[in-house]
């Protein structure tokens, strides 16, 4: 039988992103795969090293558009960690809050590019129309919707006072509505099981030797989850990670809908015990010595290293995005698939190019 | 956590050994140190984190972790790009193109970038 090796993407219906994947297949099987990026570098790693350690708060949350604020809070905790400050709680518990509200709004857009990769342009609209809400959320809570610039190096530079946390309940009520009719339809659809049920199959030991994080690793069975090293304010609010047995693409997608409930709780409970202290506090001086964190973003793990000199300047900053992290355990679960399952696949892991390739 | 310094020839050994242990690699952090590199092999066990540094001369080869864990070789690939640190016996070797394209300066991450003529 001969094979065809032909490209998948860089530019595809379902990537919104450039990645390339070179597909080699047997009629309708694929028997290779191999990863093509390299599209998207944009030297942040070396910015972090030019810039002033401060300014690099604006940088990281530059690297992805979708998880923004997590990368900022990343850094900030990094730092803080370093230099050996800590942020008040009420900034740790808002932390908390738009973390959260990052993850809700970043797996419903997963969620609607899922149900357009096979067609179910309605439920697409749906799901991106509860999203609107958590993005109106934010515009009215930082002033932005997609850069939110609130975490800054020793706490949060926005408050959430009573009568905006009255108005943040009130639609989140609303949002909680809507997403319960689009969660039904992604949990029981007959076409949605179709499409997911055992395609690209992660075995729980592969996904651990791997190298795979987030919902790509807790959809294969491990119960692991960056906001159980209680970062933040998750050690105060409680945290139990949302894992699923099934190890195939509708484990991975329903890791996400059940987490978006999840979110849901942990956002009204940091609302709920906002701790009455100021937002801020100053951080003086310049990092020195080194230091790692490990936050969950909607994706999976976030890795950051950092190593400061005393100056303003670092001498390095490092991260590892949960994407580059879950690229090998895609390539591992795409031999032996069918063509037209890869669109699917692909997403299953939601990757995220422009953070991979920093 | 665990911090380990250990020599380039222990390297394979140690990593083996922790991998044997239920652990699994992460991440590593190249630095350039002027004459020598310094990595950091950061491994994961549960929720714990461990780190093997190894500290080599810029010429010198660091063995590639990628026969015992697959996910070794973007890190290696990337850090080859980077830093031009010679690994060796890669599973995938993308010949310094993974992430930097043909235009792209070579070994950006470097502290005193090379005179290109």
């Amino acid at each position: 039988m001969g094979r065809v090796t032909f490209p998948f993407g860089p530019q595809h219906p379902v990537l919104p992103e450039a990645i390339q994947l070179q597909l080699t297949c047997e009629d309708e099987r694929v028997v290779e795969v191999l990863p093509v990026i390299g599209y998207m570098h944009r030297g942040i790693e070396k910015a972090g090293e030019k810039n002033p350690f401060v300014n690099n708060v604006f940088l990281c949350e530059r690297i992805c558009g979708i998880c923004s604020f997590i990368h900022a809070l990343c850094y900030c905790e990094l730092v803080e960690n370093v230099m050996k400050v800590s942020a008040p709680p009420r900034a740790r518990y808002l932390r908390v809050f738009w973390s959260e509200l990052s993850r809700i709004h970043s797996h419903l857009l997963w969620m609607g590019l899922l149900a357009d990769s096979f067609g179910f342009e309605s439920l697409f609209m749906q799901s991106w129309r509860a999203r609107e809400i958590v993005l109106d959320i934010l515009e009215m809570t930082t002033g932005q919707r997609v850069i939110q610039s609130s975490c800054v190096l020793g706490g949060v530079r926005r408050d959430i006072d009573q009568d905006m946390a009255g108005r943040v309940r009130r639609m989140l009520n609303r949002f909680k509505a809507e997403y319960d009719a689009v969660y039904e339809v992604f949990a029981r659809d007959y076409t949605i099981r179709q499409r997911t049920v055992g395609k690209g199959v992660l075995s729980k030991e592969q996904a651990w030797a791997l190298g795979a994080v987030g919902p790509t690793l807790r959809g294969s069975g491990w119960p692991y989850d960056a906001r159980m090293l209680h970062y933040s304010a998750y050690g105060e609010i409680g945290f139990e990670p949302v894992v699923e047995n099934a190890c195939d693409s509708y484990a991975r997608m329903m890791v996400r809908a059940r987490e978006i409930h999840q979110s849901l709780d942990l956002a009204f409970k940091a609302l709920d015990n906002l701790p009455d202290t100021e937002l801020a506090v100053k951080v003086k001086g310049f990092p020195e010595g080194e230091g790692i964190i490990r936050v969950e973003q909607p994706r999976g793990e976030l890795c950051e290293y950092i190593k400061g000199n005393g100056t303003a300047h670092l001498e390095r900053l490092k991260v590892r995005t949960p994407t580059f992290a879950n690229i090998p355990a895609l390539l591992a679960v795409i031999p032996g698939c069918e063509l037209a399952d890869i669109p699917v696949i692909v997403l299953s892991i939601d990757p995220c190019i422009a953070c991979t390739e920093r | 956590m665990q911090d380990l310094t250990i020599s380039r020839d222990q390297l394979t050994d140690t990593a083996k050994e922790l991998l044997n242990r239920g652990a699994r690699l992460i991440n590593a952090v190249c630095l350039d140190e002027g004459e020598t590199f310094q990595i950091i092999y950061l491994f994961q066990r549960e929720l714990d984190l461990m780190s093997l540094r190894v500290r080599v001369a810029k010429e010198e080869e660091v063995p590639s972790l990628s026969s015992l864990q697959l996910s070794a070789v973007l890190i290696e690939n990337e850090m080859r790009e980077f830093f031009g640190l010679k690994v060796d016996g890669m599973a995938i070797d993308f010949k310094g193109r993974m992430i930097l394209a043909e235009k792209s300066p070579r070994t950006p991450m470097l502290k005193q970038l090379p005179v290109i003529q």
